[in-house]
């Protein structure tokens, strides 16, 4: 190998870097949430904590992702997430249809399309599958009119 | 307190500028931190500019002048006597005034102002099209509206010479003369058994051709009606003035009063008024919905997902990814029954009668609606019933009444 032809590699090395890092926000980690939950299922199976890049409010899309262990902590991958979730006390849910998929980390779920409608106290519910069984859970919170 | 203070400043300032005009003295602000945010939320600079991925067209001073030419062309009609225009009146804000709309027939919803309508997500009350150009086509069908068919509505636009010349500076070519010669009058997807025969006739080529010259109608209607703005009223006044450390004397005692009742989260005002155009974009049930008659956004949630013209469709300028509110809509028909899109509050006062089929004639009928509705006493709205005093009625009406145009 020449050393142009090294040059040429390493320069496309670089250019495929630089491509990586730009994909969709939602792909890369959440390394700096500035809100977060973390639950255990009702029956004891799972432990989920949900992380988000703003805090809650209402209008735009949410970036947030969940990450999903068993009960001794370790990442559980390849699970099926249907969200859902609404606002009790006013008897509607989302207006959006959310979906969860895995991303390349273990243990670690996207959520695309989740969006909130009105200030106050909401709940997001989890039905989450796996080989070893399934549970849900559901998270309690408050979206103040002001952020 | 106040008054004391507001008067040093005026004394103060007297002193610096020698005079001290009311308008400019500066005024501490009444409102708590929290409340100012929510106010500041409200009012119109907080409104961003217009977009519309899926039509390039936009902003473009070409389609908003042809656009604002096929607006208020009545010869876009079945019997030559119904144009946008028709409904959405200039000198009534783009609306009517009616309790629904009135064109070849009478339909079944309310008539909306267009002022600020282009900032919308979603369009008609049940929001069944996802963009203003794919909602302006509709009408031009629509049996109770304009009832012209597809051929022949792009046919009369593009073998017009004035609007064949600007279309064409727009779009470049435009389908010639022998090719829209062997298209007839009188075809559309949806229509009569003729009509519908008609256009199964074309070849799926003709077809995709009409459908290309009539979404690009569509963008340049959307384009003058994009350009309708909603101006500033009296509130967005007097938020500017405040903003600015001057007067808030813009508001009357009343109007300030029924300004504090509406962000107070007892009222629920702004649960769904909320935001510079004072809608939050979303679909409620509020107790208006008919069972069996008219179920609101719950009737047409399929429809948006199959629309030719939505966002995902060939005609849309948009890239999938633009299209995030279409891909994750929410389609539970039993979340939705008798929702209805939350109307913007601007010019409200003006706009009457009120609700998707204009069944309010008053603002005082619609408070009066939250206040004693049954629907919503007994559970099946998206609200709790709100409760006021007359005098608080008349703060909350003076308040609506400052977002009106001057």
């Amino acid at each position: 190998m020449n050393q142009q032809m090294f040059k040429h590699i390493f320069i496309l090395t670089g250019l495929v870097c630089v491509l990586l890092a730009c994909k969709a926000p939602t792909d890369a980690d959440i390394t700096k949430p500035a809100w977060e939950l973390t639950q255990t299922s009702t029956n004891g199976l799972f432990k989920v904590r949900l992380r988000c890049q703003h805090l809650p409010s209402v209008g735009s899309f949410q970036d947030c992702q969940l990450e999903l262990t068993d009960g001794s902590g370790k990442a559980i991958h390849g699970a099926n997430i249907k969200l859902d979730g609404g606002m009790p006390k006013h008897g509607h849910g989302l207006p959006t249809a959310p979906v969860v998929s895995p991303l390349a980390a273990q243990g670690h779920y996207k959520i695309e399309g989740l969006q909130y409608n009105m200030p106050g106290a909401w709940l997001l519910g989890l039905l989450i599958k796996t080989p070893a069984g399934q549970d849900k859970l559901v998270f309690s919170f408050e979206i103040s009119n002001l952020e | 307190m106040r008054p004391i203070v507001a008067l040093i400043c005026c004394v103060s300032l007297s002193f610096s500028l020698n005079s001290c005009a009311e308008p400019t003295c500066p005024t501490a602000n009444p409102w708590t931190p929290q409340a100012w945010g929510l106010i500041q939320s409200l009012a119109l600079d907080a409104l961003p500019a217009v977009s519309d991925a899926s039509n390039r067209y936009l902003s473009n001073p070409q389609a908003v002048q042809l656009g604002s030419e096929l607006f208020f062309d009545q010869r876009l009609s079945a019997n030559g006597q119904v144009s946008c225009a028709s409904c959405h009146q200039p000198e009534k804000f783009f609306s009517d005034g009616l309790t629904t709309a009135q064109a070849i027939e009478t339909g079944t919803r309310n008539t909306p102002s267009l002022l600020g309508v282009a900032w919308n997500q979603w369009f008609f009350w049940d929001g069944r099209k996802d963009s203003l150009w794919s909602q302006a086509l509709s009408p031009l069908e629509d049996p109770k509206e304009h009832n012209l068919a597809r051929t022949a509505v792009v046919k009369l636009v593009l073998t017009d010479p004035q609007y064949q010349q600007k279309y064409q500076a727009l779009f470049g070519a435009s389908p010639s003369t022998a090719e829209m010669a062997a298209w007839p009058t009188d075809a559309r997807p949806s229509g009569s058994i003729a009509q519908i025969q008609a256009w199964k006739a074309l070849s799926a080529q003709q077809r995709t051709s009409i459908d290309t010259q009539f979404a690009n109608l569509g963008k340049m209607i959307a384009a003058y009606v994009a350009s309708l703005k909603p101006p500033l009223s009296r509130f967005d006044q007097y938020v500017a003035a405040l903003k600015a450390g001057k007067s808030d004397s813009k508001l009357t005692p009343l109007e300030l009063e029924g300004l504090r009742l509406f962000i107070d989260p007892k009222q629920q005002c702004l649960n769904c008024h909320s935001g510079p155009l004072f809608t939050n974009q979303s679909f409620h049930s509020i107790g208006t919905g008919e069972m069996g008659r008219d179920t609101g956004r719950a009737a047409i949630l399929d429809q948006i997902r199959f629309d030719r013209f939505n966002c995902l469709g060939e005609f849309s300028d948009a890239s999938p990814a633009d299209c995030t509110k279409l891909q994750y809509m929410q389609r539970n028909r039993h979340q939705l029954i008798g929702a209805y899109k939350t109307p913007s509050l601007r010019n409200v006062g003006q706009t009457a009668p009120y609700f998707h089929h204009g069944k309010q004639a008053t603002l005082a009928d619609v408070l009066d609606h939250y206040i004693n509705s049954s629907e919503i006493k007994a559970g099946r709205a998206d609200l709790t019933a709100i409760v006021l005093t007359e005098a608080e009625k008349q703060a909350l009406i003076a308040f609506l009444n400052t977002l009106n145009i001057e």
